[in-house]
């Protein structure tokens, strides 16, 4: 079962015809770069939608993380640490 | 009339090979995707892996952990699969308008008419669909849905397979349409086990056995099925507006289902106003400890879409019902009329306005930005 963290993350993305890309992402003064993207998807808050990432990083560890569009902030979800 | 041409696909284990995209570290391994990761919820997919050690849809989650306990248990995430549920849509639409979707995984396609033939058509759309999303489909083919769709049970996983009437004599009677377990045993008492002892059981005593469905078995075993493809711009109208909750102990005092009970009426209320309906006929269903399914229901003077007239006549039937403890509860709103034209009592005007701007407010902020203080206490993270 994967770890719920749900804090707030730094994030350096690019957008790219239309839809963002997450490179790397800050959290508790670590910085995380990003190896693979291996899902995205979309969900809605209202009338704000959310995008949501699955991300694996250089550890292999794999972090859910969102983007928010209501408050334009980027949160990590909980984290999926090799062997959970 | 010319010969019709369904495709039915069916993605392969859907969730679970989605929740494998998401983490691939996953692939090869049994994987499991329950409602929630409580143990008390059950299989909503899993991976053909766990399937091949006997774990099934529906199954209660700990009874497939017992078969496989070296499973990888995964929360399902509807936002998740409807997300890939719009891709393989936008690639059946590529191919034509014609089709019906089924459920969050499966749609029939009418394909009849298109230059094409039926299998390379099926194979665009299976690799269509793959190389879009990463996930596999199995595609059947046939003369009418019945036939395409025990086509792609037989194709799966990854699979095209075309049936026509006389390839599925030798199919147990189970795999047609509208044959339960019980009906299943009941044409065993008889001797019926497949298709083709079906057949050539008189059709006078399949009705006198079984009643109207008997005769509709005369034809589904003779592979005839003129059901139409129902486009999904010609949606028929529902019947009923349900929601259900299952909670993660058995619940028995008011107090502790009641907020629960005020969510779902909530919901099916903001259901019914938003799809334009009232209901007449509430219905309570409830899932004892032992896992049996009950329901009562009570028919209202004049149909309703407001959350408070449903909330509280569900609450009356459950202070009757419920008396030994209770696993799920749910409400349902049935015997739907469109709602325009209704008139509402005069002393209920206020409460609809309330709702109007209540809905309003969901609309923009999400379901739970705005609620009544009793289902507060059940939203509350």
């Amino acid at each position: 079962m994967p770890e719920e963290i749900l804090e707030t993350v730094e994030m350096l993305g690019h957008f790219r015809n239309g839809s963002v890309v997450p490179c790397r992402f800050r959290w508790r003064d670590r910085v995380y770069p990003i190896t693979k993207v291996s899902l995205r998807w979309e969900s809605r808050v209202g009338a704000f939608k959310l995008y949501h990432f699955m991300v694996r990083t250089r550890s292999g560890d794999v972090y859910e993380i969102h983007f928010d569009t209501e408050n334009l902030r980027w949160t990590l979800d909980c984290v999926y640490c090799d062997g959970m | 009339m010319n010969r019709r041409t369904i495709l039915h696909v069916d993605m392969d284990a859907y969730f679970a090979s989605v929740e494998v995209l998401a983490r691939p570290e996953l692939a090869g391994r049994p994987v499991i995707v329950s409602g929630d990761p409580s143990l008390r919820t059950v299989v909503s997919s899993c991976s053909y892996e766990a399937k091949a050690r006997g774990v099934r849809s529906g199954m209660p989650l700990l009874e497939a952990l017992r078969l496989v306990p070296d499973a990888a248990v995964v929360g399902c995430d509807p936002h998740k699969y409807a997300t890939f549920t719009r891709k393989i849509l936008a690639v059946l639409l590529s191919v034509t308008h014609r089709i019906e979707p089924v459920s969050i995984d499966e749609a029939f396609v009418d394909a009849t008419g298109l230059t094409d033939s039926p299998s390379a058509l099926a194979a665009h759309i299976q690799r269509e669909i793959l190389g879009q999303t990463g996930l596999w489909a199995s595609v059947g083919v046939g003369p009418n849905k019945l036939l395409a769709k025990m086509a792609s049970k037989k194709a799966k996983p990854r699979g095209i397979r075309s049936l026509g009437p006389e390839d599925i004599t030798g199919f147990r009677v189970e795999t047609l349409w509208g044959v339960g377990p019980q009906t299943a045993r009941l044409l065993t008492g008889y001797g019926i086990r497949t298709v083709g002892d079906l057949r050539s059981f008189p059709r006078s005593r399949l009705g006198l056995i079984l009643g109207m469905p008997g005769e509709s078995l005369y034809f589904l075993c003779r592979g005839m099925d003129p059901s139409p493809v129902i486009p999904f711009y010609e949606e028929p109208e529902p019947r009923t507006i349900n929601h259900e909750h299952t909670f993660e102990r058995d619940v028995l005092l008011p107090r502790e289902y009641l907020p629960v009970l005020a969510l779902m009426a909530q919901k099916v209320g903001r259901r019914a106003r938003d799809e334009g309906y009232a209901g007449a006929l509430v219905t309570l269903k409830y899932r004892l400890s032992d896992l049996r399914y009950l329901s009562r229901s009570h028919r209202l003077g004049d149909p309703t879409d407001q959350d408070q007239v449903i909330f509280r006549t569900a609450m009356e039937l459950a202070g009757e019902a419920v008396r030994s403890p209770i696993r799920l509860i749910g409400v349902g709103l049935g015997a739907l009329h469109p709602a325009s034209g209704l008139q509402l009592p005069l002393f209920r005007e206020g409460m609809a306005e309330l709702n109007r701007v209540a809905d309003l407010v969901r609309r923009k902020y999400g379901e739970k930005s705005i609620a009544s203080c009793r289902v507060l206490e059940a939203i509350r993270d």
